[in-house]
């Protein structure tokens, strides 16, 4: 699960022997996403929201990259609904992303195994602009809309962010006792 | 299950929840069945909203809380200030209110009676760039509908676009999809305002090069649709540009409403038929 090979700490483990939450872990699984939930409905005001992170990407980058056998779609489907209703958007715009992101990141985290923490953050940034290109493509197929280039900052908050999300998570995991194996 | 097996079995797990969520955005899209959806959603989505929203509304609870004799004083003092100049404004409009309704009567127009309005809290703001709404908070007697104006004290402020339990989604003036008709008052040209989606500004259409506008010049909500009231405020106009090549001109706006940093916003109820 986690390595630390000098300096340097590896996350990322090969699917077919990842660890399964089980027991009590599940509760904390629904319970982050809960949380992430919350915190993307935090009111921070419109100047704010350029530099959003984007708290439920975050926390499906970790449950997919340290428990992928874990991961289901349907908390990602009602997640991506429930944040539709909330930000008043199209049903399913969300959900599409969202689908579409974690697929990307299974793939990445098959194909190459380990990540270093910096890569992870740079792999999360590169998929919240693909993202937003894909949203800026549905956007305009469904209305017009004009570009800002403040729409740029939130990945990069988001991958900033995601060191703290990772620390936070596992420090969940540690108090609902999911176990986190190091099979290497 | 062997991996291979496993991730083809993944893969095919995406390929239905895509589906199944591009056939939503399409419903959604050409349909007004998905309120029932929605509607259920919300229901477990306002509680959710209420928690998010609390610790903003802890902090200015605070605020109140903890503020100095001194500043309370001196904000008493304010606020007497501008009750004495908003009444002396308002004995003001009662007059032109009242010649204005002599005037109609004159030309036979059918007159208005003074729109019953309500407040209601800002909950939240949509953080989606994309997406200019705002969701407010409802009680169970405010019986809205979809396409009520919003207004602010400024000017308006946009319309109800979704109504759910406990909450409504306000679509703002500057959402790209919003459009008001307005005329311009210093030469009662009537045009449309449109939203420019994140730019936060408003921008006229189809004004031909040769009308007369310039910047300054204040809209006024012409009250053409019968959603918006009629002489409110909508904005003033930033700029206008002539560009080569282009058949109208390139006219900004910017709304009356702060759209930015309103707490509350003033929902006018429709009269009977309006909508």
């Amino acid at each position: 699960m986690r390595r630390d090979i000098g300096k340097r700490v590896i996350i990322g483990l090969p699917s077919d022997d990842a660890p399964v939450v089980t027991g009590k872990g599940i509760h904390w699984y629904f319970l982050s996403f809960f949380f992430a939930l919350l915190v993307e409905m935090l009111p921070i005001g419109l100047s704010g929201q350029w530099w959003r992170p984007d708290m439920l990407f975050l926390t499906m980058v970790f449950w997919l990259f340290y428990f992928p056998n874990n991961f289901g779609f349907f908390t990602l489907f009602l997640c991506g609904f429930l944040l539709d209703v909330s930000l008043g958007g199209y049903l399913g715009e969300n959900t599409l992303l969202l689908v579409i992101a974690s697929y990307l990141v299974t793939f990445a985290q098959r194909k190459f195994k380990f990540y270093s923490i910096i890569q992870v953050m740079i792999l999360v940034a590169v998929l919240k602009y693909l993202m937003i290109a894909i949203k800026l493509v549905l956007y305009s197929l469904i209305h017009k809309n004009g570009f800002s280039v403040l729409l740029l900052a939130s990945p990069i908050t988001t991958a900033l962010c995601l060191p703290v999300v990772v620390e936070l998570l596992k420090l969940g995991c540690s108090f609902f006792a999911v176990t986190v194996r190091t099979p290497y | 299950m062997s991996t291979e097996r496993q991730q083809s079995f993944y893969g095919l797990q995406c390929c239905l929840y895509l589906i199944v969520a591009c056939c939503m955005l399409l419903f959604d899209k050409h349909s007004k069945d998905t309120i029932f959806l929605r509607r259920l959603l919300s229901s477990v989505v306002a509680p959710m909203q209420y928690v998010a929203n609390s610790p903003v509304h802890l902090m200015s609870d605070l605020h109140y809380y903890f503020i100095s004799r001194k500043k309370l004083l001196a904000e008493n003092q304010r606020l007497e200030n501008a009750l004495v100049e908003a009444n002396t404004q308002n004995q003001f409009s009662q007059s032109l209110h009242e010649e204005n309704r002599r005037l109609r009567e004159l030309l036979i127009a059918p007159i208005k009676e003074n729109a019953k309005t309500f407040t209601a809290d800002i909950l939240r703001v949509s953080h989606d760039p994309f997406l200019q709404q705002v969701i407010i908070g409802v009680a169970k007697r405010d019986k809205l509908e979809v396409g009520q104006a919003v207004v602010d004290s400024a000017g308006i402020y946009g319309q109800i676009v979704a109504v759910n339990n406990y909450v409504a989604t306000v679509m703002q003036l500057s959402d790209s999809r919003h459009a008001v008709p307005v005329v311009i008052s210093r030469t009662g040209f009537k045009t449309v305002v449109v939203g420019n989606g994140p730019k936060q500004s408003l921008s006229l259409m189809y004004v031909s090069k040769t009308t007369d506008v310039k910047p300054g010049d204040v809209l006024i909500a012409s009250g053409a649709a019968s959603r918006f009231p009629a002489d409110y405020p909508v904005g003033e106009v930033l700029s206008v540009d002539e560009r080569q090549g282009q058949r109208f001109l390139q006219v900004s706006v910017k709304p009356y409403a702060d759209l930015e940093h309103d707490r509350q916003v003033i929902v006018i109820e429709p009269q009977r038929g309006e909508l």
